[in-house]
């Protein structure tokens, strides 16, 4: 995807190619301008390299063929009941009875990612609520006869809707190790070192891609899956769903887990010294205030948080 | 490729490829499909040279997999979409089966650059891409200002360099 150079681009000069690209793109760049920028490119080797980078991607579209607009802006965007109606006045010659199949094209495919920090609610054409939690990418493909959600790394809770389509599809969620189908359900999955599904309400039926298994999860419990296989079942723990609030909820939590969980919702790192590592924490913590939450450790265990900058954070007995 | 690594590939194909193939299966419809998709997972190892320190092979491949399935739909949203258009014009147009596959390639490679975009920002580049539409038009057509149409083009153009280049 990348080019071979090793070097990133100097944002200044990138921004300036952008803004030069911009104006004369946008149907008004006067001669003065369109002089500017000439003699902007001629300033330097890089600043023209950069200029043709931005042409190569400009030419990549103008090679595209009549009608790429409405392909690429089709998801969700385009009015199925639309396009067939046209459809049915083109075949004018066959009648066709409009059944729950010639919903034809009922091809959802789209994805959603959070960056570090960051959360979001997602709610799908079907119902269907999706949170995501840091650092999280999903795959939402939509068919006619699946509904399969792809996490590809990550946290996210989901919580089924009835499939409103004429025929009923069953809704999975693929994980790095195994698959998770929705019995009418509201879990929450996270794929990390293992990959862990929690069950609230309904069940879902959890299979191990590798060995094979499977194993109903039901309301109230969890299990965990490694590269060896789905482990025991046991309960689940209501406190997972915590950042949906923007809360992480500690019982009696070590704090070097603890700790572990808060990094992961800030760039940087949070280092909790051996010693202090197995502290127990209790308490709700805000997600959107790291000082506040390390302040607030500093007052209730005998630690001492030193910062040695924004991004690296020390924490070690008192 | 060093004799070492060849037989680290190998071995990774004869211990792996049928569970890949089985579990591509159950994600997709086509077998055939599944076999070339195991394939091109493979081929994607290789060309990524680190099938020496791969310590968990199945997540592994079915990560990588797991990419290849997603292209594989969004290939054939593609593809259907286009049919679609080329259905709804008033006059049969032909176009070869090769120059079609390419089209689908064009646009596959295209719609991957559009997300990584806001959906304002897609919107107004391609008025400006594929219509070349104005600044002033692109405002009007999308009922916002024309520094608001800057601001998505600029957007768009950094999102772009962003994937292509860095």
């Amino acid at each position: 995807m990348s080019a071979a150079n090793q070097t990133k681009t100097n944002s200044q000069v990138l921004e300036a190619a952008i803004a030069w690209k911009s104006c004369l793109a946008s149907g008004l760049a006067t001669p003065d301008q369109l002089a500017g920028c000439q003699r902007w490119r001629e300033e330097s080797p890089e600043h023209e390299m950069v200029w043709q980078r931005l042409v190569a991607i400009e030419s990549r579209f103008q090679a595209l063929p009549a009608g790429s607009r409405h392909v690429l802006t089709r998801r969700g965007q385009m009015d199925r009941r639309t396009v067939l109606k046209s459809l049915l006045v083109f075949a004018v010659a066959t009648p066709v009875a409009l059944t729950a199949t010639d919903w034809g094209n009922n091809l959802l495919l789209r994805d959603y990612y959070t960056k570090t920090g960051q959360r979001k609610r997602v709610v799908l054409p079907d119902g269907t609520e999706l949170h995501l939690n840091t650092d999280t990418a999903v795959d939402i493909l939509f068919d006619d006869q699946y509904r399969r959600i792809v996490l590809h790394r990550g946290e996210i809770t989901v919580n089924t809707a009835p499939d409103p389509f004429p025929v009923k599809r069953p809704l999975s969620v693929s994980t790095s190790r195994g698959q998770v189908r929705a019995l009418g359900t509201h879990f929450w999955i996270r794929d990390g070192r293992t990959t862990d599904v929690a069950v609230f309400d309904g069940a879902t039926e959890v299979t191990h891609d590798g060995q094979g298994e499977a194993r109903l999860v039901e309301k109230g419990y969890q299990v965990s899956l490694n590269r060896d296989g789905i482990g025991a079942l046991e309960p689940a723990n209501e406190n997972v769903m915590g950042w949906t609030e923007g809360k992480i909820i500690a019982q009696s939590m070590p704090l070097g887990v603890f700790l572990a969980e808060l990094e992961r919702y800030y760039r940087g790192v949070i280092v909790c010294d051996d010693a202090v590592a197995g502290l127990k924490l209790s308490g709700v913590f805000p997600l959107d205030n790291k000082e506040h939450v390390l302040n607030a450790i500093e007052q209730s265990l005998p630690v001492q948080v030193n910062s040695f900058s924004r991004f690296w954070v020390r924490v070690a007995a008192r | 490729m060093t004799q070492e690594y060849s037989s680290a590939i190998t071995d990774l194909y004869k211990q792996h490829n049928s569970w890949l193939v089985n579990w591509l299966r159950r994600k997709i419809d086509c077998p055939h499909r599944a076999l070339d998709l195991a394939h091109d997972t493979f081929l994607k190892i290789i060309s990524r040279a680190d099938a020496q320190e791969i310590r968990q092979p199945r997540s592994y491949l079915s990560t990588i997999a797991n990419g290849l399935v997603v292209d594989h739909y969004r290939r054939r949203s593609l593809e259907q979409a286009y049919q679609e258009y080329l259905l709804l014009q008033p006059e049969e147009v032909h176009i070869s089966l090769e120059e079609q596959a390419l089209i689908v390639e064009a646009l596959v490679s295209v719609d991957k650059l559009l997300d990584s975009m806001g959906k304002k920002a897609k919107q107004a580049f391609l008025l400006s891409q594929l219509d070349g539409l104005t600044y002033p038009e692109i405002a009007q057509q999308m009922g916002i200002s024309v520094s608001s149409v800057q601001k998505y083009m600029t957007q768009a153009m950094r999102a772009c360099y962003q994937v292509c280049y860095e």
